[in-house]
């Protein structure tokens, strides 16, 4: 058989499979619209990646972080315990994802797995950022704590670390008010008696009925409670990297202080909050 | 008067319009993709005629996704790659190359690109030896030798081809040569050996 032949064979049989099977080639929409899908799973995953930012970030930039040591035994099981993971994982899904439909725009292949990545992770933080900023880390984990029943939010994470008398930590609302005490239901509906004759006066300035405040201190029978310290639950406004800074100063400043409270001329609660286990781990703080 | 000559965007453009014009692309492309799916590892006639006219069907199909910017020989190599594959894994077998080159270009080629200028190939490796090796490389490294030195493709076109990054294919065609150099230089050993 002939080279021409051979050509000619191939050439006629795709012309008659072409006839026979009334192929056409597919729509330039078809394509547009493929492409167009590919880029809008891409900025899906970047905005999914960019959602478990904002929530890592709202965990590593607030006072869950800035005061770990109220809540736990140190700063690795800070890291183990409280951060989202579960927004770790996504975040790194997505980044996988986005890499995947990047990939497999017409001109994607081109670029390095890094710049993909890199861009894909680069476009979430810059989103993330925002989101942040607008407070949106936190909409989001309440909402999906909300509605999602196996989603448990940060907050909701950080209210049962509170809510753990036996370790010193109790969160509640204030419903009554003396010159000595302070009336608190707990979030699990419990009546707490919280003596308060250890409250700075920065402490005391919390104190309002209805509000919602974590408090650290000493369990005693019969609910009862040493308030060593007062804080509030929530900060009306987002707080910034140097307010977060400045208030874990405060508290570790405070943990010295207290300190000085153990002497004998000060009395037993004084003494038992300088030596409340957080505030130890506080005034060996870095 | 003699017809000029028209680009193959130009056929591109009249093929969606006149399925008859698509003739010319497949005249004009088969026998070197015949050559590449041969190399690929696809040997007898009957298997490359079912991957090229598959690759000349899914080119026809797919005519409106072409993108102009880019040249169509890549895009149709591209194709007939992907059909070659698709075609050894069909047919559940290891995709071995069947290369059949110039031995000295491919010795010349890779023996000025090792680390090594000890490494210095015996000219009288045949032809068969050089394939052989060809052959026994991991797809990936064969796959751009194949079109790095066999189908003299530039880097950019091996880019667009096996979708990959433009560094990509300078870092398999630098590791591929070194191995390929390693698995020559074995034959030359191994033939010195038996020599009385």
């Amino acid at each position: 058989m002939t080279e021409k032949k051979q050509e000619n064979s191939i050439a006629e049989t795709v012309l008659t499979t072409i006839e026979k099977n009334q192929l056409e080639p597919r729509s330039r929409v078809f394509f547009t619209t493929k492409e167009s899908v590919l880029w809008l799973l891409w900025l899906l995953s970047v905005a999914v990646g960019a959602v478990a930012l904002a929530i890592i970030f709202m965990v590593c930039l607030s006072s869950m972080h800035a005061l770990h040591e109220l809540t736990h035994d140190s700063q690795i099981s800070f890291w183990l315990g409280a951060v989202p993971y579960l927004w770790l994982a996504v975040l790194g899904s997505m980044m996988w994802w986005a890499w995947q439909n990047f990939r497999h725009t017409k001109r994607g292949y081109r670029y390095s797995v890094w710049f993909t990545i890199l861009s894909s992770v680069g476009g979430s933080v810059v989103v993330a950022a925002g989101l942040h900023l607008l407070g949106a880390g936190v909409i989001f984990d309440e909402e999906l704590g909300r509605y999602t029943s196996l989603y448990t939010s940060q907050l909701e994470r950080e209210e049962w670390r509170w809510q753990q008398p036996s370790e010193g930590r109790l969160l509640g609302v204030i419903e009554g008010v003396t010159q000595e005490s302070l009336r608190l239901r707990d979030i699990r509906g419990d009546e707490w008696v919280l003596f308060t004759s250890t409250l700075s006066n920065e402490d005391r300035d919390l104190v309002h009925l209805g509000r919602m405040v974590r408090v650290f201190g000493v369990e005693r029978p019969g609910r009862e409670f040493t308030a060593c310290g007062l804080l509030p639950w929530k900060s009306e406004q987002r707080q910034t990297v140097a307010e977060l800074a400045e208030i874990r100063k405060k508290m570790v400043r405070r943990s010295h202080d207290a300190a000085l409270w153990s002497g004998e001329e000060w009395g037993q609660s004084q003494a038992e909050c300088a030596d409340l286990p957080m505030m130890q781990r506080l005034r060996t703080a870095p | 008067m003699e017809e000029k000559l028209q680009t193959d965007q130009e056929i591109v453009q009249h093929s969606l319009i006149e399925k008859e014009s698509f003739a010319e692309l497949i005249t004009r492309y088969e026998q070197k993709l015949r050559r590449y799916v041969a190399r690929l590892g696809v040997r007898t006639k009957d298997d490359q005629d079912d991957v090229l006219q598959n690759t000349f069907l899914k080119v026809y199909r797919n005519l409106n996704s072409y993108d102009p910017d880019l040249p169509f020989s890549s895009w149709v190599y591209r194709i007939a790659r992907n059909e070659a594959i698709s075609w050894y894994r069909h047919q559940r077998v290891r995709p071995e190359g069947y290369v059949v080159a110039d031995s000295d270009e491919i010795l010349a080629l890779v023996a000025e690109t090792v680390d090594s200028p000890e490494v210095v190939f015996d000219q009288a490796l045949a032809a068969t030896e050089v394939s052989r090796a060809v052959a026994g490389l991991e797809e990936k490294y064969r796959a751009v030798i194949i079109l790095r030195y066999f189908e003299h493709k530039e880097y950019d076109e091996i880019s667009d081809i096996m979708q990959i990054p433009l560094g990509s294919v300078g870092t398999l065609l630098y590791r591929g040569k070194k191995k390929l150099a390693t698995v020559l230089k074995s034959f030359t050993m191994r033939s010195n050996e038996y020599t009385p």
